[in-house]
């Protein structure tokens, strides 16, 4: 490009039959230009460094001899099984270990740089993961980690919570215009298996689903909500009003605390899907006076189908609806994590680009659809349509989820 | 040299950047809990159109703004980020030169904090501490395969506290307009009009107004008279861009409001009356946009 460029500007003094003075001034003018150009403008690339199937988790590099936990808690369910991901920075080090407790009669442990599924840097940085069972009581525990060779430790032991909740419960009340009712689409007319798509991808975030009926039948007239024209007023305030306002007429005795209300939507405007709330903002009070926190997921099923019509194929569509329906799901259920966790995550601070880690990240459900066949990541976001999943990085999120109606 | 000048002249075009971002609020000092929205504008700065290839809308993900709020000492206010929209553009937004395009910030929704007195109902219950404050945008754009990130100039904001007056006109607006399942939207809507006839210019009022504008859009069936609301509102707050966009669609068949409007805002300053004329084109020109 450089190369390009010099010569360009050698030429074009050239051509013009200037003097000595005068091509040195244009040299220096058009040189000027060139820095500016190149030099103040960010052409850095989005960058994948996962692929999916073994692809090693990779936390931040941290300080030598250092060993950090990802989280500060880790929420299980009773003798749930569930991989801690913990970083540290040692050569030597050759395996991380957990203490025997009372409360850990074992110790769980784990090689460093084993597997194709850990990371391991020349300086020393590594990511790898303890495999660890949780007590049958639901109560919080601690956990301390150590990292050494031949089990001696040299590292700074690292603590972590670890809180044993009885379930961890999605409580979702779905509402759905006529027509658009995507979770009993069982001829796949507007959508692909969206209602196992849901299921399958909470099941691997270890998350029951509670799915009661919310508002059905709603009239194609609230399409509107959604105008891109209503520049003057947010269309999420729109909607919100609407469903507040209508959650009393059909949904007020399905209105629970921490419960998110699933809308499938026709609406071909501007927008394919959208969270509003959990946590904190979006209260409504009930009957008995008690204030309740919701959520408000909409997935706009006819955008969704027009937005892929040009890149995808009928069937792919149908799963890009889908899609859209984990992808919004997923962001709903992260929003509010509980009094540790509040905005801990990249679901909620880079929702789209961040928190990608291990299996499935290229294809991870929260990443940013790139409707755009010459988009480079149009073709993992392709190929994620026949597999519709959380990554690793973001189901380690989930799992810290445990919030459930009350 | 007469060489020299063309080229000047030619390049500097060419090589410029190509966008501009700006930052409008309706002033500099904030009470507590008023409704306060401001308005990014993007605009083609260049003698060229310029392909848009991410939304312009400062809650969709992926549309390259960056909104940024931070006190005196540097220290970064972040955001709520609990309301967003997942949006693509599925042609890009060619924009002529010296055309604009538009979208809200909703400032204290977007940068408030969950208050520890009572229940929160909406926008401004949240607010961030009084207290002075610096925000600015910024847009990344690609264009000839370059990205580029372009920066509006900061905006210095204060918030202060409401007196004890004033927080019992909040609580009575709170009143007003609660979320309560079991009230409905008809009385919702009493409530509203009956709070802006008691304050009809408050500070507060317009948050007021705001709500009974979104339930009068959402349920055409209430049968409020939305012109004869926007209009009042406008005069009792000539100098807030909300009220001003929301007078907007009367002006059209109005043209002697349109005169007195200008007119109010030629003492505002040139900069809003300009961006005003700006936005009209740009809502002409917004369905062919999108």
């Amino acid at each position: 490009m450089y190369r390009v460029y010099f010569y360009f500007i050698q030429n074009f003094s050239i051509q013009k039959g200037m003097d000595g003075l005068h091509r040195i001034l244009v040299f220096l003018f058009f040189l000027s230009l060139g820095l500016i150009n190149f030099g103040c403008t960010d052409s850095s690339q989005l960058q994948n460094p996962n692929s999916d199937g073994v692809e090693a988790y990779k936390l931040d590099a941290v300080g030598e001899n250092k060993l950090l936990t990802e989280y500060p808690t880790y929420i299980l369910t009773p003798r749930e099984v569930r991989n801690i991901y913990v970083h540290g920075n040692n050569k030597d080090w050759e395996d991380v270990w957990t203490d025997i407790t009372n409360d850990f009669s074992e110790s769980f442990t784990n090689g460093i740089g084993k597997g194709s599924d850990q990371y391991a840097a020349e300086d020393g940085n590594f990511t790898t993961y303890i495999t660890i069972a949780a007590p049958a009581d639901p109560k919080d525990y601690t956990l301390t980690f150590h990292a050494g060779t031949n089990r001696v430790s040299s590292s700074l032991p690292c603590s972590t919570t670890i809180r044993v909740v009885a379930t961890r419960q999605f409580d979702i009340r779905y509402c759905y215009m006529t027509g658009y009712d995507i979770l009993n689409d069982a001829n796949n007319v507007i959508s692909y298996n969206a209602s196992n798509t849901m299921v399958n991808g909470f099941e691997d975030a270890k998350t029951s689903i509670n799915i009661q009926t919310g508002i059905n039948g709603i009239d194609k007239a609230s399409t509107t909500l959604m105008d891109p024209l209503h520049t003057n007023l947010k269309p999420e305030d729109l909607l919100y009003s609407w469903a507040i306002s209508t959650i009393p007429k059909s949904g007020n005795s399905a209105a629970r605390n921490h419960s998110t209300w699933l809308f499938s939507l026709y609406s071909n405007n501007f927008t394919m899907g959208t969270i509003y709330g959990l946590s904190p903002g979006v209260t409504i009070t009930l009957d008995n006076g008690q204030d309740i926190e919701i959520g408000i997921s909409t997935v706009y099923v006819d955008k969704c189908l027009t937005a892929a019509a040009n890149v995808l194929d009928a069937t792919q569509q149908k799963q890009f609806v889908s899609l859209m329906l984990l992808h919004e799901l997923g962001h709903a259920r992260s929003t509010y994590l509980g009094a540790d966790y509040r905005y801990p995550n990249n679901l909620t601070d880079a929702p789209h680009t961040g928190g990608h880690k291990g299996n499935g990240s290229k294809s991870c459900c929260v990443r940013y659809m790139p409707l755009n066949t010459s988009t480079p990541e149009f073709g993992d976001f392709k190929s994620g349509l026949k597999n519709i999943h959380f990554c690793n990085g973001h189901l380690q999120m989930l799992f810290n989820c445990n919030f459930i109606e009350e | 040299m007469k060489y020299l000048f063309i080229v000047l002249v030619l390049f500097q075009n060419y090589f410029a950047q190509s966008l501009s971002i700006s930052l409008f609020f309706d002033k500099s000092t904030y009470l507590e809990y008023e409704l306060c929205q401001a308005v990014i504008e993007l605009r083609n700065i260049s003698l060229h159109d310029v392909r848009i290839t991410q939304p312009f809308a400062t809650e969709a993900y992926g549309s390259g703004i960056v909104v940024e709020l931070t006190d005196l000492n540097n220290k970064k206010i972040p955001p709520h980020n609990m309301e967003y929209a997942d949006i693509v553009l599925t042609k890009p937004i060619i924009l002529k030169p010296g055309n604009s395009l538009f979208t809200s910030l909703p400032f204290s929704a977007k940068f408030g904090r969950k208050r520890p007195d009572g229940p929160v109902t909406f926008t401004e219950s949240r607010y961030p501490e009084p207290g002075k404050y610096k925000i600015h945008v910024t847009y990344t754009y690609t264009e000839n395969d370059t990205r580029t990130t372009i920066d509006s100039k900061i905006v210095e904001l204060e918030i202060i506290e409401p007196t004890q007056e004033d927080l019992g006109v909040y609580r009575e607006l709170k009143n007003a307009k609660l979320n309560s399942l079991s009230v409905t939207n008809e009385q919702k809507i009493v409530n509203l009009l009956q709070f802006i006839k008691k304050y009809p210019s408050h500070i507060y009022t317009l948050g007021a107004y705001n709500e009974v504008l979104i339930l009068a859009i959402v349920f055409p069936e209430l049968h409020v008279n939305t012109d004869e609301l926007c209009l009042q509102m406008y005069n009792n707050f000539p100098t807030s861009i909300m009220a001003l966009f929301a007078v907007n669609p009367i002006l059209k068949n109005d043209s002697k409001l349109m005169e007195s409007v200008m007119s109010k805002l030629s003492k505002q300053g040139n900069e809003k009356k300009e961006m005003f004329k700006r936005y009209n084109e740009f809502l002409d020109n917004l369905k062919s946009l999108y």
